[in-house]
């Protein structure tokens, strides 16, 4: 500890780190004397030499001594972790951890160091596979134990030296030899050799990093395998031991044969983990380096089939093995092996699949399965793997066992045509396509024809086990889609036809899920040309999976749904769209004919996903519909109205349903809005689950509406205002999905909003178009100075100027008296200003309707005057802006007749009690007043803005605003005279 | 070639004078040739690059020859070795009728090509199998051309005539009757189509027809409606839209090239006026052959043997290029790379065209596929997926406790703590015998004294041999304290 001394500058000092790993030898590691009380403390450690990069010391060669210090850390770090390996009175929990430990020092320590001593660690941690050796050879312990048994127990001499078990009674003494029997037949620690495994293939895969060693690699990598292979094949080994040490063991003690037995289950659990450790690191090296197994194909092969065949295993292992076995081709890596793999797997699923759907189909597909896998003039092999292709049993069992097998060899198949591979193959297509029919198509009913062969009970048993057939069988139908992907154009027909007959035919919600994903597959892969053909079936079955009434039922055990679906009903009857309810009728007296299970949710999804892609892909409709609206299932009556529309409307191409559609989407929108964002009391009573499932409907219902935003239309989408009201909300809650998607929807529909005409260069115009930019914030000011009015000029300028022209003293005498007003507005806007907003009203309309019209006209007009003041002259530009704001405002307010009569009437009264009702509506969305919306919303903001405005003319001081209008004053009698024609 | 640092792209060009003329590859920055093919002159839209790696082109029917047409392959790969010349022999495929013009799949997998008796056919690359041959239009084809997503296939006749076709029924091979293979037919044009475009802008939705009768027209390609026409003032010999998809750029008869601005979404109001005039880039004295899009700009070929690379913007001729051996009949940009980067296996290959469809049994159906290969190092991408996951699996172990290996370590370790243990006691209990031998030893001893010294008292060393050792050893052990 001689850096103990020095001070540490901060935690990312580099004294640290040799310091920390001597206190992590010194208190956690344990060491021979130390015992090591908890693994926990393991994962420690690792996490500690993981964030703090402990182990990668920088290998830099000038003499630091920092860096010398570090080095020598490491340096013991791993004299200490080899010798907790390879020291034999360490017990097994501390050689474990010492082998754990070198694993993650394989992946963390640096390259110069990896590279000089992989060897060695590689050897220390390949002694704990290979104790596995001992299994094959003789083993002594057998030997006794099969004497004791026999009641030759005391002649053995062996026996006598073991002075403590004659001291132990004849159960312990039993006990313990088993023990001792497995445990010297397997050596180590089954832990230990899992931990070894994993930390062999960490190592394999650090040094498949560096190309400079493929060789050395290649030779580590081969050395692993034959240990490998014993840990597969090994509880065959051990099965024989059990059996003739359980034989003998039978008549004689049966509460020994019960210990033995549990030690034997027990066994058989470790074993399984060990084997997976060891196919997990058979993929590794096959991954890392695949010409190593070149010569060991054979031998692996026939490893992993047999256990495949076996059957014993657990789903998960029997998937890995699957996977093993799919990745073995590559270690040759040429077509043949590919090929010649395939059609092995195909062979043996077509022939096991001959005995098992015996009855249940046509005689001739094993024929036609053979005579499309095996080349003309050959036969095919009577059996693969050892393994008959074609038998009779009756067994339950021995068929449970093959259809296990069936699975996992589909599995593999799909997993040798979605893995990657060096070199172009031939994909037996038609065989594959063949066989995923067959199965399709066997759905457990009788051939008229062969009816009397297949008893009662083997048809129940194929039925029950059809189910997870069919599955793999579209999942092997997924794995040709993705494989072969637009190759697989001259089958595509023949996959819709499949596909088509499939989906009448199924039922079951899982498999249905599958159907609707293949369908989707298809429609990405094939685009336009298969939805051609896909559209109808995939329309027709979305209506029947979603119908909302007939699985009431199910809807309303499930009370996520409920919930949910109870504010819909409520706000139904508020009366929020009055076509809701339209809808809920017509679909009711559709719905009666048809008849139906009820489905499932996730089908519902599933369908919903297919029609959405369908959508996607073929822009017949454009808007697309998000999947979870399935969420609310009232929300289905409006997705299935839609689909009604869709299917009337004939050609998939009305546009008659468009603002249905849209109304719809907006409401539904609006409401999971306020349901999430307006009810507090309900998100406190709800389970968190049902509160997330209202956000997921939220978030649903606004990708549904910007979808419905942005897809191609003739007119501008009508409800963008609210819309964009409700996006601009969603995103200020920050940190939550809605939020993210929400400034996203935001960011797609800038386009939309301010449509870019973007020159296709940039042109040296364009560089003053950026200094209009840049000006901006400056002329902001003033701008929004003249634009504050606009509300009102608007509809006053045109009031202003036909008084103008029938009555000058008139005019003027509104210019007059907004001489005396303006300043005192200035100020009382400062202080309140949506008051002084309705105050203005009456009084200061005609001021700032005809100081909006009249600038312009002198900036235009009077040159003279405008150059005498750089302000001015930036106005001139900002006029322009104001001006065609005031434009828009009248269209707006055009539109909405109540609100802009009374102005333009100019009535105060009137227009008085409009803006104060638009005041206190403000921000408050309403679906009945929409159409306010926009001319709410700018006046909202104008109040803001107005707000802003003012201030800054404060603080400006008078200067600004008021010279203006004193120039605006001085020279207007002028601009009247002078333009008499300015109509 | 690092020397251009824009030219990452060559071009392609080829003429139909006469088969000594050649494929030209041309460095697009300096105009120089890099790569010379021999033997080759294809008709108009008659060339193609296949994935990059693959030249394709079809070649004109000379006059005397019998019938067959020829289609011929280069690889790309190969092609660059040799600077200059070309020793590489083509891949030669000879159909049984001239082929025209050349169509094919964005991914490279299928070839369309049309003859001049309006058959169009249609073989898979990977393994030349022909998959159909049908008569699609009763006068010579013009263009062929896939839809993006390769679903659909539209050809264009001289008589004007577009057709759309679907390729999931036209290779539907089982089902015969039933197949209606033609999806939309229009004789909308008057008079020869020269040129179609698909875009991807409205997801796939629509296509442009260019022809001789000076109008181009956007149609949809699902329902085959004509949603836009665009009239011109002289008959339309190319098109090509740039890589954006946002100006449309029409080739006329006398090399004058029309931009428009490609706005089918939008201008579908029959009402709305065409807009101002159009802006024509000119520099060309005959009819535009050809036209192709790179990243630097716009690329013409002329029947004035010319060849010119535009900047659009400022619609002025960056380069001029001439080709000398006949006007220019088609033009394919590729990227450098492809024609320079040789890979160590050939990943995607290309067999001769068959001639003649193929019994369907013959070879069992089993097909050629390009596997998904993702790149030359695929298992770098899994490595560091599986470091990390044997790491989980050791933390995994590490909490799961419950698992029988966790449970047979313990034991384990527990057994070897027992065996210490019962080590431990034995050697206790050794050294308690030990010990006690010895304090009986003692004990007699003292016995012995004692009744050598106290012979006339019995009853005490009766006492004493009753007690327990312990006391007694305390006494013992007593007189040496």
């Amino acid at each position: 500890m001689a850096t103990s001394g020095t001070v540490i500058k901060d935690m990312y000092d580099v004294g640290l780190k040799p310091r920390m790993i001597r206190t992590l030898l010194k208190e956690d590691v344990p060491d021979d004397k130390n015992p090591f009380d908890s693994p926990s403390k393991l994962s420690r450690i690792i996490s500690c030499i993981q964030s703090h990069k402990l182990l990668s010391e920088p290998s830099t060669t000038d003499n630091n001594k920092q860096i010398e210090r570090w080095k020598s850390s490491v340096d013991d770090w791993i004299t200490r972790l080899l010798s907790l390996i390879s020291n034999t009175t360490s017990t097994p929990d501390k050689c474990w951890a010492g082998v754990c430990l070198l694993g993650v020092t394989c992946q963390e320590c640096n390259a110069d160091r990896f590279l000089r001593s992989y060897a060695a660690w590689f050897d220390k941690m390949l002694t704990h596979i290979q104790w596995m050796l001992l299994v094959g050879a003789p083993n002594p312990a057998i030997e006794v134990l099969q004497d004791v048994v026999l009641g030759k127990v005391f002649v053995k001499p062996v026996l006598f030296i073991k002075k403590d078990l004659i001291v132990l009674g004849t159960f312990n003494l039993m006990g313990e030899l088993v023990r001792l029997c497995f445990k010297q037949s397997r050596g180590d620690s089954q832990f230990v050799k899992v931990a070894a495994c994993a930390s062999i293939s960490d190592l394999i895969t650090r040094l498949a990093g560096f190309p400079n060693v493929k060789k050395e690699g290649i030779s580590l990598a081969g050395k692993v395998i034959q240990p490998v292979l014993k840990l597969l094949n090994e509880d065959s080994s051990e099965a024989v031991l059990v059996s003739c040490v359980s034989n003998s063991l039978h008549n004689k003690f049966c509460s020994l044969n019960r210990l033995f037995l549990t030690e034997v289950s027990y066994v058989n659990l470790i074993v399984r983990g060990v084997q997976e450790g060891a196919i997990h690191l058979l993929c590794t090296i096959i991954a890392s380096f695949p010409t190593t197994l070149q010569r060991h194909h054979e031998s692996v092969e026939a490893a992993i089939t047999s256990r495949i065949f076996s059957g014993k295993f657990s789903v998960n292992l029997m998937k890995k093995l699957a996977h093993c076995l799919a990745l073995l081709p590559k270690s040759k890596g040429d077509e043949d092996s590919w090929i010649s793999a395939m059609r092995k797997v195909l062979l043996l699923v077509n022939g096991y699949l001959t005995e098992i759907f015996t009855g249940l189909e046509e005689e001739t597909k094993w024929d036609e399965a053979v005579r499309l896998l095996v080349p003309p003039g050959e036969v095919p092999p009577p059996s693969l793997w050892g393994q008959k292709l074609l038998e009779d049993t009756s067994d339950k069992e021995r068929k449970r066992s093959k259809l296990c097998s069936i699975s996992m060899f589909m599995l593999s198949c799909c997993e040798m045509l979605t893995n990657s591979y060096p070199v172009q193959v031939l994909v037996p297509v038609r065989s594959l396509l063949a066989l995923i029919e067959r199965v399709l198509m066997v759905d457990g009913s009788l051939p008229p024809t062969t009816s009397s062969l297949v008893i009662l009970a083997e048809q129940e048993f194929i039925c029950s086990e059809l189910p997870v057939l069919h599955s793999y069988a579209l999942e092997l139908l997924t794995s040709v889609i993705k494989g072969i992907r637009s190759q697989l154009l001259p089958h595509a027909a023949y996959i819709v036809r499949l596909v088509k007959e499939y989906f009448k035919r199924c039922e079951l919600p899982e498999l249905r899920i599958k159907v609707y994903s293949i369908t989707k597959l298809l429609l990405m892969s094939m685009g336009i040309g298969i939805a051609i053909y896909l559209a109808q079936e995939v329309v027709n079955s979305s209506i029947h999976d979603l119908n909302p009434i007939l699985d009431g039922a199910s809807l309303h055990a499930n009370a996520k749904s409920e919930i949910l679906a109870q504010p819909f009903h409520r706000k139904r009857k508020h009366g929020v769209a009055g076509s809701l309810e339209q809808l809920h009728e017509r679909i009711g007296l559709e719905v009666e004919t048809s008849k139906n299970c009820p489905t499932a949710i996730s089908v519902k999804i599933a369908a919903l996903e297919a029609l959405e892609t369908l959508l996607t892909v073929s822009t017949f409709l454009g808007v697309q519909y998000c999947s979870p609206i399935f969420l609310a299932n009232n929300d289905l009556i409006g997705v299935l109205d839609i689909y009604n529309i869709f299917l009337q409307g004939g050609g998939l191409r009305s546009e008659s349903w468009r603002s249905k559609a849209d109304n719809l989407l907006i409401t539904i929108a609006t409401e999971s809005c306020k349901e999430v964002w307006f009810s507090d009391e309900r998100k406190t009573f709800l389970p968190n689950e049902s509160t997330q499932a209202c956000t997921d409907l939220q978030l649903a219902a606004l990708r549904a509406l910007l979808a419905s935003l942005l897809s191609p239309s003739r007119v501008c989408p009508p409800h963008l205002a609210p819309a964009l009201e409700l996006f601009r909300k969603g995103r200020q809650e920050i940190g939550t999905k809605v939020s993210e998607f929400c400034a996203y929807a935001l960011l797609a529909l800038d386009v939309l909003i301010h449509p870019r005409a973007l020159p296709l260069a940039d042109f040296p115009s364009a560089s003053s178009f950026n200094e209009v930019n840049h000006r901006f914030p400056e002329n902001n000011i003033y701008s929004v100075a003249q634009k504050h009015s606009n509300p009102f000029s608007s509809g006053m300028q045109d009031t202003g100027r036909g008084l103008s022209d029938s009555d000058d003293d008139l005019y003027k005498s509104w210019l007059d008296s907004s001489k005396e007003t303006e300043a005192p507005a200035g100020k009382n806007m400062t202080e309140r200003p949506s008051e002084t907003l309705r105050v203005q009203q009456g009084e200061n309309i005609p001021l700032v309707g005809s100081s909006g019209a009249k600038s312009p006209w002198r900036n235009e007009h009077e040159p003279a005057a405008a150059s005498a003041d750089i302000e001015i002259s930036s106005g001139d530009e900002t006029m322009v802006d104001s001006r065609q704001l005031q434009e828009s405002m009248e269209q707006h307010q055009e539109s909405s007749e109540g609100a802009t009569i009374p102005i333009v009437t100019g009535d105060p009264n009137v227009t008085n009690v409009d803006w104060t009702s638009f005041a206190s509506k403000d921000g408050a969305l309403n679906s009945r007043d929409t159409e306010m919306a926009p001319v709410q919303a700018v006046v909202a903001g104008e109040s803001d803005r107005v707000a802003n405005t003012a201030t800054s003319i404060a603080q400006r001081g008078a200067t600004f605003a008021i010279d203006e209008d004193n120039q605006s004053t001085d020279s207007l009698p002028d601009i009247v005279d002078v333009d008499p024609d300015s109509d | 070639m690092g020397k251009g640092n824009e030219s990452d792209e060559v071009l392609v060009v080829c003429s139909d004078r006469n088969m000594g003329t050649g494929i030209a590859i041309w460095d697009m920055e300096t105009g120089d040739r890099i790569v010379h093919i021999p033997t080759c002159a294809s008709p108009l839209r008659g060339l193609l690059c296949l994935r990059y790696q693959f030249l394709v082109a079809s070649q004109v029917n000379k006059h005397g020859s019998v019938g067959g047409g020829a289609i011929f392959t280069w690889s790309l790969n190969k092609a660059a070795k040799p600077l200059n010349c070309f020793p590489q022999q083509p891949l030669r495929s000879y159909p049984l009728e001239a082929i025209g013009p050349l169509g094919c799949t964005n991914d490279g997998l299928f070839l369309a090509g049309g003859s001049p008796s309006g058959n169009v056919y249609l073989w898979e690359v990977a393994d030349g199998r022909l998959l159909k041959t049908w008569r699609a239009h009763s006068k010579s084809l013009k263009c062929l051309i896939f839809s993006k997503d390769d679903s659909l296939l539209i050809s264009g006749s001289e008589g004007g005539e577009v057709c759309v076709w679907s390729m999931v029924s036209l290779l539907d091979t089982e089902d015969l009757e039933s197949s209606c293979s033609l999806l939309h037919y229009s004789s909308e044009h008057t008079s020869s189509v020269t040129g179609l475009l698909t875009t991807s802008g409205i997801a796939n939705s629509t296509f442009i027809s260019s022809s001789l009768d000076a109008t181009c027209k956007a149609w949809d390609v699902v329902s085959g409606r004509l949603i836009q026409t665009q009239d011109y003032p002289l008959g339309i010999t190319a098109i090509v839209t740039d890589l954006a998809e946002q100006l449309l750029f029409a080739g006329g008869m006398d090399g004058s090239i029309f931009v428009s601005v490609l706005d089918i979404g939008l201008l579908v109001d029959p009402f709305a006026v065409a807009g101002d005039e159009p802006v024509v880039l000119k520099g060309h004295n005959g009819s535009i052959t050809a036209l192709t899009f790179s990243s630097v700009g716009l690329i013409s070929a002329s029947e004035d043997c010319t060849v010119c690379l535009w900047d659009v913007i400022s619609k002025v001729i960056i380069r001029r290029f001439s080709h000398h051996k006949g006007a220019v009949t088609n033009l394919v940009v590729i990227p450098r790379s492809a024609s320079n980067h040789r890979r160590v296996s050939n990943q995607f290959r290309v067999s001769v065209l068959n001639k003649c469809p193929q019994p369907a049994n013959s070879s069992n159906g089993i097909l050629t596929l390009l596997h998904t290969c993702s790149s030359p190092k695929d298992h770098q991408a899994p490595v560091d997926f599986k470091r990390t996951n044997s790491l989980d699996q050791q933390i995994f172990e590490i909490e799961q406790e419950e698992t029988p290996a966790a449970k047979q370590m313990k034991v384990e370790t527990s057994m070897d703590h027992r065996t210490w243990a019962r080590r431990m006691t034995n050697h206790v209990m050794e050294m308690n015998r030990d010990l006690q031998s010895r304090l009986l030893d003692s004990m007699r001893i003292r016995l012995l004294l004692a009744t050598e010294n106290d012979s006339r008292t019995p009853g005490k060393s009766k006492k004493l041999k009753i007690e327990s050792p312990s006391p007694e050893q305390e006494k013992i052990s007593q007189p040496p304290s």
